[in-house]
């Protein structure tokens, strides 16, 4: 794992050769994560930098859009982290991440949740077809993967028609925590439990089974795999100090 | 019998009458007809226009439809989805209406473009119906496959769409144009038919007057018969009058006639025999003088001609008749120097003979040279008797002459001046010009593109076309303009004797219409157009070399204009082109004497408002002017070839100040570096940036290069290549001023590209006009959906900003947050906000 193919380490001297004469070389790692977990895996870094001194940089997108912005190369990173299979499968594709490195880190829960100070009530998963509620956010199916999950949701249990019109999509989570914190009060949104703060009121939490598992998936990408600084930093994400900071963040650590 | 006894002229007309009447019944009513069948014409016509307009109205609901499906793409909300939606049920049942229309109503008329317009609704509705399907997915918020499928739809349809729209649309044209020629047509063959009936009136009438005339011959064919007998001699051949119209009258008056030649006939013959006794003595002399091939005059000793023969009449045109009893004088022409004939008359006094060229005049008063020899022919007491003179014509030695001295003058393609006589032409006319108090007027023609015609078509079609060409320039011109060829596909016509200015424009539109019609050259048709510079004596110079520059000048600005154009001269022209020669000069210096330099205006991320990026522009520091922005000097740098030296400059200059700013830390961003279409043209681009970022140890993805969408337009294969290669040394490349046009989308995923820079003038706008909106909206989203960044440009107010920020524009550039700095500015800014 630690030797470094001949064809790989050409770009590599190409890159230090023209770098050298005027900036010295300083370790850096960019992370191109789920905007879901952003919050918790700046917590991770910090501790990670304080322990080695690399700096990290962090992109916080939805998965989609950094999964298509990875492969259109407008957006550079040595580790992918997407909240669904269907982006890293889609980066397996296209070459971009080995599926041998991808691991599951962490798992999630989709709750369905109001402004704090809304005075709404949910019995059941059914009232989002009621009557009192106007607005449901979701995340945009296409590229949010929380959003694909509470569409599946409300698929299984034979809602999405009826609610359908009133739903207003969002391009990521953290843009519809804000938007849902500030919303009218008959506006609901689903989201990660992990996204919910002290802004919102949570309503309703849905059952798993009604949508297929919340699982993340970590990898690094493409030449970063041989890179050892790369391979440390995947390895602290997962042990028990890290884990600890997803678990209090709403996460679910103990999945496979 | 009864028809004979009335008069011919009643004999003639009253058939006539009643012939002429049947037909002049026939011509009225084939013109009734043919009116109907213009008014039938004029109502196809009509059918044809509203087709046209129904074409016109499909293209422009199909739009209409497209611009509505991006909304709904672009739309995040279900409520609004649903209102788009009602709109492009609306739209979809219009574009219905208008396949009915054109299929059922109008498709009578012109049933042989059904199949075409069934391709068109066959395809439109294939689109339409994938646009339907993919507003199916939108609206269940599967934008991600919408874009897919709209990507895949717009590549299958819609260039063919356009295309065979454009095609229904031309054949309309045509179809308008073919209804004009069959107008044309049926009014020629009613025409025809009128033409018919009168005919065939006319030769009723004349078969009448055959039919009564040949009765009429008849009696006369006997009387001719009389009229030999009598003229061979039998004077008294009995004659009877039958009948007592004309012919019958004359019948009798000749009986009359008989006898009296009967008795002059003796008189005439004694006299004839006289005259001939006579004749035959004149005869022997006129034959030896006539028969000699050379022109001879005889002049008695008072010098009155006397007798010409026919080679003088030959060469003269003078026949005995003319001349005789005249002095010789007749036949000089001023042009023979008044010494000749001293000199002439001196020899004759003395030695009794000359010889030298005189210039006569011929009958027709044109003027030619002869060779003459005279002799005074004197009598054995020497007195003098008369005159002797022979002559050759030698004008055509002479003519061999002219004609080398033409050659000289004269242009041997066209035959037209050359310059050297143009030249000295035109000198003489400014002298006279400036005699007369009158002004003249000098047209620069230059054809344009004429070498494109040379390099497709061959220097022979060239040589022939200029010919045509300058046949043409003759025709437009009076006699006493000059018209001159001074090389290649360059003309000058100097126009004299004008009072005003206007005539030479007056001119200038007729030479315009002239050269731009249509060529046959060798069985290709050819266009080609002038354009034209016109300078007037005496305002816009006073010499030749003076009017020709500012003709000169003033055409370089008709090609400016468009070409097909022309252009009086303006002291302002002459300003803007020495501005523009002195701006090329000293932009040259400028590189050498390092009078540019760049300011740079930051980009930066929506989200957190970091500066990103830096785009490099090029300012030229002047030591007169101060500050002089690009768009002054670029389009010259670029014309002039001046702007692979100058981008070379940019690119060091840029990367250089970025690596210093970059290894001090004070920016962790890239450097946007503008690329002109020429330099996306140059083969060494790729390895002059990859020098210029070795030596300053900056990395490709540092540098991101942005080109107009226009430059990438110009030629895409090439485009795509240099791009390529660019992308192989890392650097980010940038589509400038992106606007939504039909066929950006299928060209756009073909280029190795990573941002949009949405146009300043669609984000200006962003607040007052939905349009704009929405076209920023469905840019972002579409380029999002490709994987790319946006950018918006010229943004100025903060709730321009918002709107982007709202609408998930990447990347913010404008005044409001910072306008373009020089470097050291540029230090000042991004220190304090470091330390803010």
């Amino acid at each position: 794992m630690n030797r470094i193919s001949y064809p790989g380490l050409m770009p590599l001297l190409f890159l230090l050769g023209v770098a050298l004469p005027t900036v010295s070389f300083s370790a850096e790692l960019n992370l191109a994560v789920a905007n879901s977990t952003c919050t918790a895996i700046r917590q991770v870094g910090e501790k990670y930098e304080q322990r080695t001194g690399i700096h990290i940089n962090y992109v916080c997108k939805s998965s989609g859009r950094l999964a298509k912005g990875l492969n259109g190369k407008t957006i550079q990173a040595d580790i992918y982290i997407s909240a669904n299979k269907k982006w890293m499968n889609y980066m397996i594709e296209h070459g971009l991440v080995d599926a041998s490195h991808v691991t599951i880190p962490w798992g999630n829960e989709l709750v369905v949740a109001a402004p704090a100070s809304s005075p709404l009530q949910m019995e059941s998963w059914q009232d989002l077809a009621g009557a009192d509620i106007k607005t449901i956010l979701l995340g945009d199916p296409g590229t949010a993967p929380f959003g694909r999950y509470a569409k599946e949701a409300l698929q299984h249990t034979g809602l999405w028609d009826s609610v359908r019109i009133r739903v207003v999509t969002k391009k990521h989570i953290t843009l519809l925590a804000e938007t849902l914190a500030n919303a009218d009060p008959d506006t609901v949104g689903i989201l990660f439990k992990s996204n919910i703060t002290e802004e919102h009121k949570v309503l309703f939490l849905v059952d798993a089974s009604w949508h297929s598992p919340i699982r993340y998936f970590m990898g690094p990408v493409g030449n970063a795999a041989e890179n050892p600084a790369v391979l440390d930093l995947l390895t602290f994400i997962q042990e028990q100090e890290s884990s600890d900071i997803f678990r209090a963040s709403g996460f679910k650590v103990d999945v496979e | 019998m009864r028809l004979r006894s009335l008069r011919l002229l009643e004999q003639f007309i009253v058939p006539m009458i009643i012939v002429g009447v049947i037909a002049l019944l026939t011509t009225i009513y084939s013109a009734m007809v043919l009116q109907k069948s213009i008014n039938a014409l004029g109502d196809l016509q009509e059918y044809g226009d509203q087709r046209l307009r129904v074409i016109e109205n499909i293209e422009n609901t199909l739009s209409n439809f497209r611009a509505l499906s991006l909304r709904h793409l672009a739309s995040e909300s279900a409520v609004a989805m649903r209102d788009i939606s009602v709109e492009i049920g609306d739209t979809d049942k219009k574009l219905q209406e208008y396949f009915e229309r054109i299929t059922t109503e109008l498709m009578d008329v012109r049933p042989e473009s059904l199949e075409e317009t069934q391709a068109v609704i066959l395809m439109t509705r294939g689109y339409v119906d994938e646009f339907n399907k993919l507003l199916l997915l939108s609206a269940d918020f599967e934008k991600e496959q919408a874009f897919i499928h709209m990507t895949r739809a717009e590549d299958r349809y819609l260039s063919s769409i356009n295309s065979s729209l454009q095609a229904l649309k031309r054949n309309e044209f045509e179809d308008l144009s073919s209804l004009r020629t069959s107008l044309t047509s049926a009014v020629e063959r009613n025409l025809t038919t009128t033409l018919a009936i009168g005919l065939s009136g006319g030769m009723v009438i004349l078969g009448i007057a055959f039919l009564v005339t040949r009765r009429i011959t008849k009696r006369l064919e006997r009387l001719l018969h009389w009229s030999k007998l009598v003229s061979s001699g039998h004077l008294s051949a009995s004659l009877e009058a039958d009948s007592h119209d004309e012919v019958g009258l004359l019948t009798s008056s000749m009986h009359d006639m008989a006898r009296n030649i009967h008795n002059a006939q003796k008189e005439l013959t004694n006299a004839k025999h006289r005259a001939e006794i006579a004749a035959e003595e004149l005869r022997i002399y006129a034959k030896a003088f006539d028969n000699s091939g050379q022109a001879m005059l005889i002049s008695d000793k008072n010098n009155s001609i006397i007798n010409v023969n026919s080679a003088f009449t030959r060469d003269t045109g003078y026949e005995l008749k003319d001349v005789l009893g005249k002095n010789p004088k007749v036949l000089s022409s001023d042009q023979t120097p008044k010494e000749t004939y001293r000199e002439l008359w001196q020899d004759l006094e003395e030695h009794g003979f000359w010889q030298g060229e005189l210039w006569d005049k011929k009958k027709d008063g044109s003027m030619y040279p002869k060779w003459a020899t005279i002799s005074a022919i004197r009598g054995e007491s020497d007195e003098l008797l008369f005159y002797m003179s022979s002559f050759t014509d030698i004008s055509e030695r002479k003519e061999t002459e002219k004609r080398i001295e033409h050659l000289a003058h004269h242009d041997i393609l066209t035959g037209l001046l050359n310059r050297f006589s143009m030249e000295s032409q035109l000198d003489q006319a400014i002298s006279i010009a400036n005699r007369e108090k009158q002004k003249l007027a000098v047209l620069f023609i230059d054809l344009d593109r004429f070498k494109d015609i040379n390099d497709s078509l061959g220097h022979h079609a060239g040589d022939k076309l200029l010919i045509k060409v300058a046949k043409r320039l003759k025709l437009c011109v009076r006699d006493s303009d000059v018209v001159a060829r001074i090389g290649g596909d360059e003309f000058v016509v100097v126009s004299t004797g004008l009072r005003d200015n206007s005539h030479a424009a007056v001119l200038a539109e007729k030479i315009l219409a002239r050269i731009s019609m249509p060529y046959d050259i060798t069985g290709n048709e050819v266009t080609i157009s002038p354009s034209i510079g016109v300078s007037v004596y005496p305002e816009d110079g006073q010499t030749v070399d003076d009017l020709m520059r500012t003709a000169d000048v003033a055409m370089y600005h008709s090609k400016d204009m468009g070409r097909n154009t022309y252009q009086y001269f303006t002291e302002s022209m002459l300003q803007a082109a020495n501005k523009r020669i002195s701006i090329e000069r000293e932009l040259r210096a400028a590189l050498v004497k390092e009078q540019l330099i760049l300011h740079y205006q930051p980009q930066f991320s929506s989200n957190d408002l970091n500066v990103v990026s830096l785009e490099a522009l090029v300012r030229w520091n002047h030591p007169e002017q101060g500050i002089i922005p690009p768009d002054l000097f670029i389009t010259i740098a670029e014309e002039s070839g001046i702007i692979h030296e100058l981008g070379k400059w940019v690119f060091d200059e840029a990367i250089r100040q970025f690596g210093k700013w970059k290894s001090s830390g004070l920016i962790n961003g890239s450097v946007a570096i503008n690329l002109s279409a020429k330099q996306l043209l140059s083969k060494s681009l790729a390895d002059d940036l990859r020098r210029i970022m070795h030596v300053h140890g900056v990395d490709g993805r540092d540098i991101e290069l942005e080109i107009t969408e226009t430059a990438a337009m110009h030629d895409p294969e090439r485009a795509i290549e240099q791009l390529n290669e660019l992308r192989d040394l890392g650097v980010s490349l940038a589509i400038d001023d992106f606007g939504t046009g039909y066929s950006s989308l299928a060209y756009l995923k073909r280029l190795p590209i990573q941002t949009l820079k949405l146009d300043r003038s669609f984000v200006r706008d962003i607040e007052t006009d939905p349009n704009d909106a929405e076209i920023c909206l469905a840019t972002i989203a579409l380029a999002h959906n490709l994987g790319l960044k946006v950018v918006a440009e010229g943004v100025e107010t903060a709730a321009q900003r918002d709107f982007l920020t709202r609408h998930h524009c990447d990347f913010l550039q404008g005044y409001l947050f910072s306008r373009p700095l020089p470097p050291e500015g540029l230090d000042h800014f991004l220190n304090a906000r470091r330390s803010a």
